[in-house]
């Protein structure tokens, strides 16, 4: 102090005061934000003011002195171990907050728990148990066509509440959706705001003030990000000019990998200072039917690319990585080489021929633009030994481009509800990508894992797309534990899976099986013919040249109705297995239908199931339509359909019931429409009761046998049972029958090890969709309260470190405004000392 | 150094706590208003689909009930038309109206008795067919919309569900049919090999059956036919040769009218004449047309035996084909579900077949309990037509109470002692659908016993202890008004209250 002039000391107490007067504004700021949401109590730093060095004329009595509090800075007492451990936790909070808020949707439509009215039985579990009853009245009652008329009633119920259920689940697929869109809006919006910040946050830096607010609504920010995925937050320093560091922030996605052309595997940032990605689903557009993706593998097991100009993996997803390709070529030592057509373009003549050597018919292979071809994400070196070579769908290598195999499993997928997550380059505020000048550097779209957002996002993808024992190849490729993964549209297929199971069998039981049968049961000619079976001579087979010939209408005005059907009919020509076509003309010019023609369309129509058909299987598509290999035939495919469907109408109406079969009522039972008897394609949304079934045309089947035959006068004559209950015990013995539930069977390109994923009764299968759903939500609840416990605890524990407590600032305002007495009192003191010396003395 | 302890942790807490409260004493709320234990799924997935299969059992067996109660009305009206038909068969329209018209010796008496049978016979018949459970007909096996029984307006015969159950006439073939067709009936009540003795090509046979191509009835028809044709022509003949059967003359040499005349007179000469003339123009072609006539007659008589013959073997032939249809009607079952576990199960050719035991069996079908088919004596099987047929054999008895042929009487009492057997037959009827009908009565006791133990085990599993309920919601209720009160303090003093 001695070193300082005689009115140094007054220094001294002015900082004491301005040191007190700061920290009681720093106080009355904590008391003010109390109740601000993420407010980080704030400190003085202060520290002593010193003088450190040795004046020339420094008086040997004196000793150094400090000159009085010095603010240094104010800073935020904040731990960074406590947001991380938080944000981690955060992350699973929001998953199943999301989770359960979804399971609960579900719940409210599947759950039948106490509902049903006073009696509590459930809806459509009491629904079954109605139509079983009904059965069991009617078998009771076999003649009785009330009896009929009520299981009718009842099985239109049922059908109407399962059109109902899957349309409410389709209505929260819908709105699950929609909150996904809202979510995804949400993300982008925290992205760009964080961005925002760390600019703000950065230009503060520069000028060396704290933006201490800026940096608690940046962590409020990616709190709330923490909360729809998975996140790192790092900070570190960045080099702003040759003196000056300051500190960069970023976000990257936790546990996520970016497979990228240097195998440099990194995570995926979501911010990175001043550039920041948005979210988008993809790839909806990409998913173009014709990319092609084979598996190209070089003689290093690694990806034949043009080593000094990689292109860019446009899309990774587990498993494989898709790359833009447009030219591919093959250099002198054969080995093969592409690039994309933009770069291709740019090259001269003779650098191309010098590249890209001609490998197929004198000339390149020009793949279409856009084509994206995929590699193993690890260089896989499955094929090791025949590295170089394409690899067809058996896994065989080949050196034909044409013949390489085609992941089916994702063309499958191209209608598929899939969502696959994509963030855009990392871009300023400007719009500007990421080291856009430098092109190995540069920042690129990143397609994401089914599983690599963890949090609410991945909750909500989820609910929409996993389908459990129903997932494709692709799925369970993406996620091993896709089968065991239950969204919305497991909960879909569950109630179609059902829905069919039940039209099926009691169609089936209640239609003769074979049209052999049918037209057995229904005389084309009215006649009814039959010719010894070639193969036994003791039995009879309908004779297939019996023909329906259409009741000619005199009256043109007037045309029989039928006759107009059968015109209507188109002709349907086929390929066969061996190559040739056939061409199935219906209507023939002659109005007639033949057994045989029947025969030839069924044929057609059950040709997957049947290997000796003559027409080629018929694969199913992912819309629930089958495939084949030619989109023509698969219209042919559809008139068959439908034109054996117009036959059987036909010899229904107009044919005559043999009198063997002359009880005969049966037929379809369920639709996949009220207006018609197709029992093709139903889903738990379109079954109906049939329209003949409603109209009373088709009965529930009482008896399959033929009817009693005895001699009269030397004349066979049948006699019919009008009670009889054969097929009625046959329908309600379905019910108690454990039935194979496969999944196949409802989504063609589900894999399930190919097993059956169920084997049970109607009931019981119904009741594993309920009661998957009770598990599920009984562990997604548990989990979520564990979770929000645990981010209460967390929260608590930042909130202990960074939340402002009244008590402490009534303390620290007692301490400071004593402290600032002091100084004042400092002050006069020093006053009265220097008056004492300046007047006093003298 | 302490945990520092904020207001905002305090209140983070406090907020979490009290919604947890407040989610616990909603819980309790609900168990209280709805008496359940659990209102999801999900909140005792183990119990509520215990509980689910419990209320499934629940569901199937009010329907097991409903329709045992059903079934057991059916089997009752069954059984009181067999108690009508046994007393009928019991008292004096019955077995006591044989006894007396067999033994009294009056004519009066059994022509009486015999029309009392034959009426009583027709009484059965009307019985059983108005046997009816609702719409439904109870002795018509699995025919139950249409009567059982009726009468061939024609031929007489009985039919049950259109097939004749009268075995052809005794008398027209069948005991030298028999001796051909072998007369051992088997099981089915059909003679041992008889259709491949029986060789009917001519005559379709039912299902199909493969019979092996033989006799003919239709070859004998136009045999007989043909017979008939050249008979009648014979006659034609014959008359056209006169009505009368031209005397036969007495030649001259043996008329005493020319005993003295000489043989070389002309007078004798002329007579031999005439004689010559009558004999070659009216007798001699009368006598051939008579005996080619008595030929044909032969002929045609021996045509029409065998076709009477094949006519006899055909109606047995229908007859025994019949058996088959009237065997399976016999053994047709009517399914009811009445709990027993109706299942199927599939044989090795891939057909479905129902378990017998899972289910219980709704047919009564009347020709079992009055029987059908035919005896070694060719007499029928069946009660009712038994008792026609005593009852005719006793009307036909003369003014003196003899019986037309000889061994009518013995006949008599052989179908007597039939009726005996088809009495016992009809009364094991009767004693079925008692039998059944106690069965089906003990199975509504168990399923209504089951009844209470499974509504029992739905409150067991579903409905909460009231009390228990009810206490632990003023529990939560207290939890949730002392958490209240916490919250008023929450906002407590400071040390800033106590600054001056």
């Amino acid at each position: 102090m001695a070193v300082i002039g005689t009115f140094g000391s007054y220094t001294a107490a002015i900082l004491g005061i301005h040191s007190s007067q700061t920290a009681m504004n720093v106080t009355g700021n904590n008391i003010g934000n109390i109740n601000t949401t993420g407010y980080t109590r704030q400190r003085v730093d202060q520290s002593s003011m010193y003088e450190s060095g040795v004046p020339r004329y420094q008086n040997s009595y004196n000793i150094n002195i400090g000159y009085g509090a010095l603010v240094n800075q104010v800073t935020q007492l904040r731990d960074p171990f406590l947001d991380i451990r938080y944000r981690n936790e955060n992350a699973s909070y929001g998953y199943y907050e999301s989770m359960q808020n979804g399971l609960k949707q579900l719940a409210n439509i599947l759950d039948e728990v106490g509902r049903g009215g006073e009696d509590e039985f459930g809806i459509i579990e009491a629904q079954l148990g109605d139509l079983k009853n009904m059965l069991r009245d009617l078998l009771e009652h076999p003649a009785s066509t009330t009896q009929d008329d009520l299981v009718r009633g009842s099985a239109n119920t049922l059908c109407t509440l399962l059109n109902s259920y899957a349309k409410e689940l389709k209505q929260v697929h819908t709105s699950e959706e929609e909150r996904m869109m809202d979510m995804k809006d949400e993300i982008n919006s925290i992205l760009s705001d964080i961005r925002g910040l760390n600019e703000q946050i950065r230009n503060q830096d520069i000028y060396g003030n704290g933006a201490l607010e800026l940096r608690d609504e940046r962590n409020l920010k990616i709190d709330k990000l923490s909360k729809y995925m998975k996140i790192n937050v790092s900070y570190s320093m960045e080099q702003i000019n040759a003196t000056t560091q300051i500190e960069k922030l970023t976000i990257s996605l936790k546990n996520s990998k970016d497979y990228n052309w240097s195998q440099a595997q990194k995570e995926i940032t979501l911010v990175d200072g001043l550039y920041a990605a948005q979210f988008d689903f993809g790839p909806a557009d990409e998913k173009d039917p014709d990319v092609l993706m084979e598996q190209v593998i070089g003689e290093d097991n690694k990806p034949v690319f043009d080593q000094s100009d990689p292109p860019q993996p446009v899309m990774e997803v587990t498993g494989y990585r898709f790359y833009d390709i447009g030219i591919l070529g093959k250099k002198d030592d054969d080995s093969k080489i592409f690039v994309t057509q933009a770069e291709f373009d740019r090259m001269d003549k003779a650098t191309r021929d010098d590249k890209y050597k001609v490998i197929e018919n004198d000339s390149y292979i020009d793949l279409p633009i856009g084509t994206t071809l995929a590699i193993n994400p690890d260089y896989n070196p499955i094929y090791n030994k025949n590295v170089g070579k394409y690899l067809m769908d058996d896994g065989k290598p080949t050196d034909k481009l044409e013949e390489a195999a085609w992941l089916t499993s994702y063309q499958d997928e191209a209608d598929d509800n899939r969502y696959i997550f994509r963030l855009t380059a990392l871009t300023n505020k400007d719009g500007e990508v990421m080291n856009d000048e430098v092109p190995a550097l540069m920042s690129r779209p990143v397609w994401l894992d089914d599983n690599d957002t963890f949090g609410s996002l991945q909750a909500l993808r989820e609910l929409l797309t996993e389908e459990g024992e129903f997932s494709s190849k692709l799925d369970v490729a993406l996620d091993p534990n896709a089968a065991t993964k239950h969204g919305i549209p497991y909960y879909q297929h569950m109630l179609d899976s059902f829905a069919q199971k039940i039209a099926t069998q009691m169609n089936t039981a209640n239609t003769l099986p074979d049209v052999n049968d049918y037209a057995k049961v229904y005389a084309l000619t009215g006649t009814y013919k039959e010719i010894a079976d070639p193969n036994d001579p003791n039995k009879k087979i309908p004779d297939p040249s019996m023909t329906f010939a259409d009741k000619n209408s005199p009256d043109k005005d007037n045309p029989d109705p039928i006759k107009a059907k059968l015109t209507e009919m188109p002709d349907v020509t086929f390929k066969k297995s061996d190559g040739s076509e056939e061409t199935l003309s219906i209507s023939g010019g002659e109005d007639k239908i033949t057994l045989e023609l029947l025969q030839k369309l069924k044929k057609i129509i059950t040709a997957a199931e049947d290997p000796d058909n003559p027409f080629p299987a018929l694969k199913w598509k992912a819309d629930g339509q089958r495939q084949v290999p030619d989109e023509s035939d698969f219209e042919a495919y559809q008139a068959a359909m439908k034109n054996y469907q117009t036959c059987l109408d036909a010899l229904r109406d107009n044919g005559t019931l043999t009198p063997e079969y002359t009880h005969y009522d049966g037929g379809v039972l369920f639709s996949n429409n009220g207006e018609g008897d197709d029992p093709s394609n139903i889903t738990a949304e379109n079954i109906s009761v049939s329209q003949s079934w409603a109209h009373g045309r088709n009965r529930v089947l009482n008896t399959v046998e033929a009817n009693l035959s005895y001699l009269e006068d030397g004349e066979i004559k049948y006699k019919d049972g009008t009670t009889r209950d054969d097929n009625i015990a046959h329908i309600i013995s379905l019910w108690g029958q454990n039935l194979k539930y496969n999944a196949k069977d409802t989504v063609p390109d589900a894999v399930y090890n190919g097993k059956d994923f169920y084997n049970g009764s109607f009931q019981y299968m119904y009741r594993k969709a309920t009661s998957t759903l009770a598990v599920d939500t009984r562990t997604v609840n548990l989990e979520y309260s564990t979770f929000s416990l645990t981010t209460l605890n967390l929260d608590n524990d930042r909130i202990s470190v960074y939340g402002v407590d009244l008590n402490e600032e009534a303390t620290n305002m007692m301490q400071y405004s004593q402290s600032f007495s002091a100084a004042c009192k400092l002050l006069t003191t020093i006053d009265e000392m220097l008056d004492k010396l300046i007047n006093g003395t003298i | 150094m302490p945990t520092r302890i904020t207001m905002g942790m305090k209140m983070n807490t406090y907020r979490y706590n009290l919604m947890q409260s407040t989610n616990t004493l909603n819980d309790s709320m609900l168990r209280v208003q709805k008496q359940r234990k659990f209102n999801s799924y999900a909140e005792s997935p183990a119990e509520a689909t215990q509980a689910w299969r419990v209320r499934q059992d629940f569901m199937d067996n009010d329907s097991f009930k409903r329709n045992t109660h059903d079934t057991y009305t059916r089997f009752q009206t069954a059984w009181l038309t067999m108690g009508s038909v046994k007393t009928h068969l019991e008292d004096a329209t019955g077995r006591t109206a044989i006894i007396r018209g067999m033994t009294d010796t009056t004519a009066a008496a059994k022509t009486e008795v015999g029309g009392v049978l034959i009426n009583t016979a027709d009484t059965i018949i009307q019985a059983m067919n108005g046997a009816k459970y609702g719409e439904e007909f109870v002795f018509s096996g699995t025919d139950g919309s249409r009567a059982p029984f009726s009468w061939n307006e024609t031929t007489g015969d009985l039919l049950y569900r259109g097939v004749s159950i009268t075995p052809p006439d005794y008398n027209n073939g069948w005991k030298d049919l028999g001796m051909d067709w072998g007369t051992t009936l088997g099981e089915d009540g059909i003679p041992k090999d008889f259709f491949k003795k029986a060789n009917y090509d001519k005559i379709p046979a039912p299902e199909y059956e493969v019979v092996e191509p033989g006799n003919t009835l239709a070859t004998s028809k136009s045999n007989m036919e043909d017979k008939k044709k050249a008979m009648e022509v014979k006659l034609e003949a014959l008359e056209k040769l006169g009505k009368e059967e031209p005397p036969l003359p007495l030649h001259p040499s043996q008329n005493l009218e020319f005993f003295y005349t000489d043989e070389n007179s002309d007078e004798y000469k002329q007579a031999e004449e005439e004689y010559n003339k009558y004999m070659d123009k009216i007798y001699k072609p009368y006598q051939k047309a008579k005996g080619e006539y008595e030929t044909a007659v032969e002929e045609y008589e021996e045509a029409k035996e065998k076709y009477d013959t094949e006519v006899s073997k055909k109606e047995w032939y229908e007859y025994f084909q019949n058996m088959r249809t009237l065997n399976k009607m016999s053994e047709e079952v009517q399914y009811a579900d009445l709990g027993m576990g109706m299942k199927e199960i599939t044989d090795a050719d891939g057909k479905t077949k129902m378990i017998s035991s899972t289910i219980f069996n709704n047919a009564t079908p009347g020709i079992n309990m009055l029987g059908y088919g035919v005896d070694e004596d060719g007499d029928p099987k069946n009660l009712v037509l038994i008792m026609k047929e005593l009852g005719e054999l006793l009307c036909s008895c003369d003014e003196q109470g003899h019986y037309p042929n000889e061994g009518d009487e013995e006949k008599a009492f052989r179908l007597f002692a039939k009726f005996d057997e088809l009495s016992a037959l009809t009364l094991k009827g009767y004693t079925y659908t008692d039998v059944q009908g106690k069965y089906l009565q003990s199975n509504e006791t168990t399923l209504k016993d089951q009844e209470t133990n499974l509504n029992e085990q739905i409150a067991d599993l579903e409905k909460v202890d009231e009390a228990q309920a009810i206490s632990m919601f003023m529990w939560d209720y207290s939890c949730y008004s002392a958490g209240l009160k916490i919250g008023t303090q929450l906002l407590s003093e400071s040390l800033i209250d106590y600054m001056r």
